[in-house]
């Protein structure tokens, strides 16, 4: 997946859990810039995203996260370890 | 005799003690002891008033609860980060005349003030103003107060049924009710607590909880009734918690049980975990066996207790030590139970018909002793409705459904009502409903609480016909209600289900939310 396409499946993704059918974001848009992107949306949001994209976030993944981007590197990482391990 | 006393007397013995741990200071008994003197100068002493505190968990938070106690006011907390309808709306059941304000609550304060009928006294401290002060100033009467050159007092004397606080919970009419709790109701609690659960001055104690959470009211007396430290995380920190944990050597933790499933899920917990943790307690909310096994594992060297009590009960009443060989079978329906009463409280399961049950029996939860608070704030119709005389004793109903183990250990089995807990927090729907009822002009509204990706959240379920306001829905709800009163999902149905008696279906719609019929 290019980063356009993961960055579309992460927002087909939180318009659904965030329930707000208009949302958009960019790379570069920070967390806290997103309205209803609170802690528990978050949760929901790696569960999803885990799930659309047959990956498994590790706990240090999720700790440092500033813009969408960085969300966009991590899937991207994950996604070529996934290949590379399969 | 005055709460604060505890407080003020470990500021004398040991002034240079640390009291907080704030993330951008550390402060000593002695300066948090001179900064509640400057603001309690400000208040006339003994008034019996109740004074309002508009802060987050910040230094001037704390030192105003201290300052106001000690003039023998109770204190009424507010939240910066409330919609302005609802601080206002405290502000005026609770008959609040003055405000004690903290630096970060600059855009709170200026949205509030226009709206206040009568002219406030507003106390700021020096060092610590709000922002865009000079802008307010015609708004209200305000007094800065120095902490340099505060003496810090003797704490007002006061009776014992003297309110010290007045915590306002959700309420299922609309609008929140305020619960009136004395210094011997807290004072009672801590000396309870501090029996079974003693905390040493070289404890470094979690502060998690907002002001407007009375369980914050456990973590600030409990600790300096003990000399002890309190470490206050900031929001920020609150998402992934165990790093400032570790860092700040803390070794008392307290938090909502769903603060456990939040760190699995957001994958925060860590291989190091917190083996500097020798006590951690859970309360607010149902504690589940599974939650426990995870914490055990974070906390290995940890003694975890599971704490129950309504905020008409003052903090806890409770108490179950979780046994660290605990059996599942232990804990009925993959829940830990509740255990006992505290010493000198009482807790008796009732029948319907208001008759004790049976050993074993699922019934109506009845507290008593003397952690029962003085009631609801200028409601005696309700406070008459939930503290009961019967037999000579009064109980508070807690509208909570419980059993009773034969060992005598009482086990949480959910509500009479539509009250629920969202992050422990307590949420009447019969309120959510009644903004939804008021923002959509719609006579039906209903607010469930669902599942979803394994999390419970608040769903909206309206009339079809108000599909196309949901965003304006949403926008006009956050002027009502707090963040964690607001629903996350909107859903909408063409009809609503009813039931034989021809009200509402809520099971139904509960049901069609959880297979997806209904989105």
């Amino acid at each position: 997946m290019t980063r356009t396409e993961i960055l579309d499946t992460l927002l087909d993704v939180a318009r659904e859990v965030l329930d707000e059918d208009e949302l958009s974001f960019a790379e570069r848009t920070r967390f806290e810039e997103i309205e209803s992107w609170d802690s528990s949306n978050h949760l929901r949001m790696v569960v999803r995203m885990e799930a659309a994209l047959g990956i498994r976030f590790e706990n240090s993944d999720l700790l440092r996260l500033k813009v969408v981007g960085d969300l966009v590197s991590v899937i991207e990482r994950r996604q070529l370890e996934a290949r590379s391990a399969g | 005799m005055n709460l604060a006393l505890a407080f003020f007397e470990a500021a004398q013995a040991s002034p240079d003690r640390e009291a907080l741990v704030l993330p951008d200071e550390t402060v000593s008994y002695g300066e948090l002891a001179r900064r509640a003197a400057a603001i309690s100068s400000a208040l006339e002493l003994g008034a019996h008033e109740r004074t309002a505190i508009l802060a987050s968990r910040s230094a001037v938070a704390y030192a105003g609860v201290l300052g106001v106690l000690a003039a023998g006011h109770a204190y009424v907390p507010l939240n910066p980060s409330f919609p302005v309808a609802r601080n206002l709306a405290i502000l005026e059941k609770a008959g609040v005349s003055t405000l004690v304000v903290g630096a970060e609550a600059a855009e709170a304060l200026a949205e509030l003030l226009p709206l206040v009928q009568k002219q406030l006294k507003v106390i700021v401290l020096r060092g610590h103003e709000p922002s865009g002060l000079s802008s307010l100033l015609p708004l209200a009467r305000f007094q800065t107060v120095d902490a340099r050159v505060a003496v810090p007092p003797e704490p007002a004397r006061v009776s014992s049924d003297a309110p010290a606080y007045v915590m306002f919970t959700s309420g299922s009419t609309g609008s929140p009710k305020g619960v009136v709790v004395t210094h011997a109701n807290v004072q009672r609690y801590v000396e309870s607590f501090l029996s079974l659960y003693p905390i040493v001055p070289e404890d470094r104690l979690t502060q998690t909880f907002d002001l407007t959470f009375d369980l914050s009211v456990h973590d600030q007396f409990v600790c300096w009734a003990s000399r002890a430290t309190l470490v206050v995380y900031p929001a920020a920190a609150l998402g992934s918690p165990l790093e400032l944990t570790r860092q700040a050597r803390v070794s008392v933790w307290f938090s909502v049980p769903s603060a456990i499933a939040y760190l699995e899920s957001s994958r925060k917990l860590d291989d190091i975990g917190l083996p500097n943790v020798r006590l951690s307690l859970f309360c607010g909310e149902k504690f589940s066996f599974n939650a426990w096994k995870l914490w055990r594992k974070v906390a290995p060297n940890s003694q975890i207790v599971n704490l129950y009590g309504p905020t008409e009960t003052t903090i806890a009443i409770t108490h179950f030590d979780v046994p660290p060989d605990l059996s599942e079978t232990a804990a009925p329906q993959g829940v830990i139970p509740i255990g006992r009463p505290f010493p000198g409280q009482g807790a008796e399961i009732r029948r319907d018909d208001d008759s004790p049950a049976d050993v074993g029996e699922i019934g109506a939860l009845w507290l008593r002793g003397d952690q029962l608070s003085a009631g609801y704030l200028n409601e005696p119709a309700l406070t008459a409705e939930r503290f009961v005389l019967r037999e000579g004793k009064l109980y508070y109903r807690t509208g909570d459904r419980a059993r009773a183990a034969p060992e005598g250990s009482l086990t949480f089995f959910g509500r009479e009502d539509l009250q629920v807990k969202i992050m422990g927090y307590r949420v009447e729907l019969g309120e959510v409903e009644h903004a939804l009822r008021c923002v959509s002009a719609s006579v039906e509204a209903v607010a469930l609480v669902a599942e979803r990706d394994g999390l419970e959240e608040l769903c909206a379920v309206l009339p079809s016909s108000q599909q196309s306001r949901k965003k304006a829905l949403r926008k006009a709800l956050e002027t009502l209600l707090p963040s964690y009163m607001r629903p996350r999902r909107y859903c909408f149905v063409p009809t609503f289900p009813v039931n034989a008696s021809g009200k509402i279906d809520r099971q139904a719609l509960s049901r069609a939310l959880a297979c997806g019929e209904i989105s």
